[in-house]
C-alpha cells in the first residue's frame, strides 16, 4: 500500500508529477552545460 | 453577492487597465501578434499554463473527479509530462528558432515557410481558425455557465460580460495584452484552485481519510483504472496533453519568447505552475465524499465551493475560473485574427496592406472574431454545440504532424504535410459524425469508445509517413532557410 492508504498504480501519478519537475530541472541544468561546453 | 461583484470589478477593471497599457506598444503587427518576440520566460510561461486549462477543464476536471474518482488523477500528471514539459522541450527551442528563421508569426505561415506550400497554409489557417472559433464558443459558454452558478446571473449576462471585457483588452493591446494578463490569470487561476483543495481537503479530514471514504463507497473510485477502465482513461489523457502538440494558441508562445535561452527557466517554471493540473481532478473526488448528490457532475466544483468557501474566497474561486476562460478565449482570439489577416487575405488572396493597414486589419478581425464568437455563445445553434466536442480533436490532427515532422525531418514532403492534414481531419470528423449518421453500420463496442483525436492523427501519421517516403522533399531553400543553414 503506498502512502495515504492509495494503490500504488494510483499514487503512481503523483510520482510521475515530482518526476517530471525533477525531468524540467535536469534537463535545464544540462541544456546549460551543453551550451557552456559548445561556447568553449 | 456584494463581495462577489467588488471582486469581479476590480479583477476585471484590472485586465482592462493592461490592456490600455499595452496598447502603446503594439506599434506594429510583429507586435500585436507574437509581442515582438520580446516576452519574458515567467510570462510566457504562466501565461501557457492560463491558455492550456480553461474554464471547461477546472469544472470538467471536477466533474470527472467525481464520476470517476482518483484515477483521474492521471490525466493532471499527463498533462504536466506530455502536455507541458515535453511539449517545451521537444517543440519550444526548433520552434523558436525555425519561425525566426522563416519569418512566421503564425502556425499556417510556418508551414508555408518550411515546405513552401501555399496550400498547406491556406488549409491550416481555414480547418484551424474555423474550429477554434467553436472551441471558443465553448470556452465563453462555459465561463457564463459559472457566472450562472456561482453568482445566479442569467446565462447571457455572463456571455456579454466576459466576451465584452477580452473583446476590449485583445483589440486594443494585441498579443502583449494577451500574455500578461493570462499571466494574472494564471496567478489567480492558481491561486483559486490551491484554496479550494487546501480548504476541501481540511473539511474532508484529510488526504487518507479521503481515500477511505471513498474506498467505502466503491473501491473503483480509488483504483486505477476503477470505474473508467483502461480505453477511457488513455485516449482522454492523450487526447487532452498530446493535443496541444497542434494547438496554435499554445505554440505561439515559443515564437514570443525573447530568445531560446530563456526556454530552460521558463521549462521549469511551466512544469511547476502546469502541476495545477492535478487539482480539479482531486477536488472533484473530494466533492465525491462531501457532496454526493448530484444532479449532473458538472455541479461538483461549483456545490463543493459553495460549501467549504465563505464569499471572499467564493468570489476569488470564480474570478480564477473566469480567469482561465478569458486566457483561453483571448489567446484563440489573437491567433484566428492573425491568421486570417495573414495567411488568408494578405498571403491567401494577394492583397497588399501597408503596415499600418495590417496592424489596424488585425484589430479588427479580432474584433469581428470576438463578436461573431460572443454571438454564436449568446445562443449555440445545435450543431455547433455537437461540434465544440471534437473541435480540440480537428485541431490537433490537422497541425500535429506536419509540425513535428517539419521541426525534425528534413526529407519531410510538403505534399505529404498536405494529404496529412486533409486525411486527418476528414477521419476525425467522420469518425465522430459516425454514430450520427443513420445511414452507416453501428460500429462494435470496443471501437465505438475510440475518440476521433485518435483516429484522425493515426491516419495522418500513416499518410505523412506514406507520404514522405513515396513523395519529394521540400525545396532546398526551404529546409536551408529553415534550419538557418543560409
Amino acid at each position: 500500500m503506498a502512502p495515504f492508504h492509495l494503490p500504488w498504480l494510483t499514487f503512481g501519478a503523483f510520482l510521475v508529477l515530482g518526476g517530471t519537475i525533477i525531468l524540467a530541472f535536469i534537463w535545464a541544468v544540462v541544456d546549460k552545460a551543453r551550451e557552456g561546453g559548445d561556447e568553449s | 453577492m456584494i463581495v462577489y461583484i467588488i471582486v469581479l470589478v476590480v479583477y476585471l477593471g484590472m485586465l482592462a487597465a493592461i490592456g490600455m497599457v499595452m496598447s502603446s506598444r503594439s506599434k506594429s503587427v510583429g507586435d500585436f501578434a507574437i509581442g515582438g518576440r520580446s516576452v519574458g520566460p515567467w510570462v510566457t510561461a504562466l501565461s501557457f499554463v492560463a491558455a492550456y486549462y480553461s474554464s471547461v477543464v477546472i469544472i470538467g476536471g471536477g466533474a470527472f473527479g467525481w464520476k470517476f474518482g482518483l484515477s483521474t488523477l492521471w490525466v493532471g500528471a499527463g498533462n504536466v509530462l506530455i502536455g507541458t514539459t515535453l511539449a517545451w522541450i521537444i517543440l519550444g527551442r526548433r520552434i523558436r528558432r525555425f519561425t525566426e528563421n522563416l519569418d512566421a508569426m503564425t502556425l499556417p505561415g510556418f508551414f508555408a515557410g518550411r515546405y513552401g506550400s501555399a496550400e498547406a497554409r491556406i488549409f491550416s489557417a481555414a480547418a484551424t481558425g474555423l474550429f477554434l472559433i467553436i472551441y471558443n464558443v465553448s470556452v465563453l459558454k462555459g465561463m457564463a455557465n459559472s457566472f450562472e452558478v456561482l453568482m445566479d446571473l442569467p446565462y447571457w449576462s455572463g456571455v456579454v460580460i466576459s466576451g465584452v471585457v477580452i473583446l476590449f483588452y485583445t483589440s486594443v493591446g494585441g498579443y502583449l495584452a494577451v500574455v500578461w494578463t493570462s499571466f494574472v490569470q494564471a496567478l489567480v487561476m492558481i491561486a483559486a484552485l490551491v484554496l479550494l483543495t487546501f480548504m476541501s481537503l481540511q473539511k474532508v479530514g484529510g488526504m487518507t481519510a479521503l481515500v477511505d471514504r471513498l474506498n467505502t463507497v466503491d473501491p473503483g473510485l480509488v483504483n486505477t483504472p476503477g470505474v473508467w477502465g483502461w480505453a477511457g482513461l488513455i485516449s482522454f489523457t492523450l487526447i487532452v496533453s498530446l493535443g496541444t502538440w497542434g494547438m496554435p494558441q499554445l505554440l505561439v508562445r515559443f515564437y514570443s519568447i525573447k530568445n531560446d535561452k530563456m526556454l530552460r527557466l521558463g521549462t521549469v517554471i511551466v512544469t511547476v505552475g502546469a502541476s495545477v493540473a492535478m487539482l480539479p481532478y482531486l477536488t472533484g473526488a473530494i466533492a465525491r465524499v462531501l457532496v454526493p448528490e448530484l444532479a449532473s457532475a458538472d455541479q461538483a466544483i461549483p456545490a463543493l465551493t459553495k460549501l467549504v468557501l465563505n464569499d471572499w474566497g467564493g468570489a476569488l474561486f470564480l474570478a480564477g475560473v473566469v480567469a482561465a476562460g478569458m486566457s483561453t478565449f483571448a489567446g484563440v482570439l489573437i491567433i484566428i485574427s492573425s491568421s486570417m489577416v495573414n495567411d488568408v487575405w494578405i498571403n491567401g488572396l494577394g492583397r497588399t496592406l501597408t503596415p499600418a493597414a495590417e496592424l489596424k486589419a488585425n484589430r479588427v478581425m479580432s474584433l469581428a472574431v470576438g463578436v461573431i464568437s460572443l454571438l454564436i455563445a449568446l445562443r449555440p445553434p445545435a450543431l455547433v454545440l455537437v461540434l465544440t466536442a471534437f473541435s480540440w480533436a480537428v485541431i490537433a490532427s490537422t497541425n500535429l504532424w506536419p509540425l513535428l515532422f517539419g521541426l525534425y525531418w528534413k526529407r519531410t514532403s510538403p505534399k505529404a504535410a498536405l494529404w496529412s492534414m486533409v486525411a486527418g481531419v476528414t477521419a476525425a470528423l467522420l469518425w465522430q459524425a459516425w454514430p450520427r449518421l443513420g445511414w452507416l453500420p453501428d460500429l462494435p463496442a470496443g471501437l465505438a469508445g475510440i475518440h476521433g483525436f485518435v483516429v484522425g492523427t493515426t491516419v495522418g501519421l500513416v499518410v505523412i509517413l506514406i507520404g514522405t517516403f513515396a513523395g519529394r522533399p521540400a525545396r532546398r531553400e526551404c529546409v536551408d532557410k529553415a534550419w538557418g543553414s543560409r
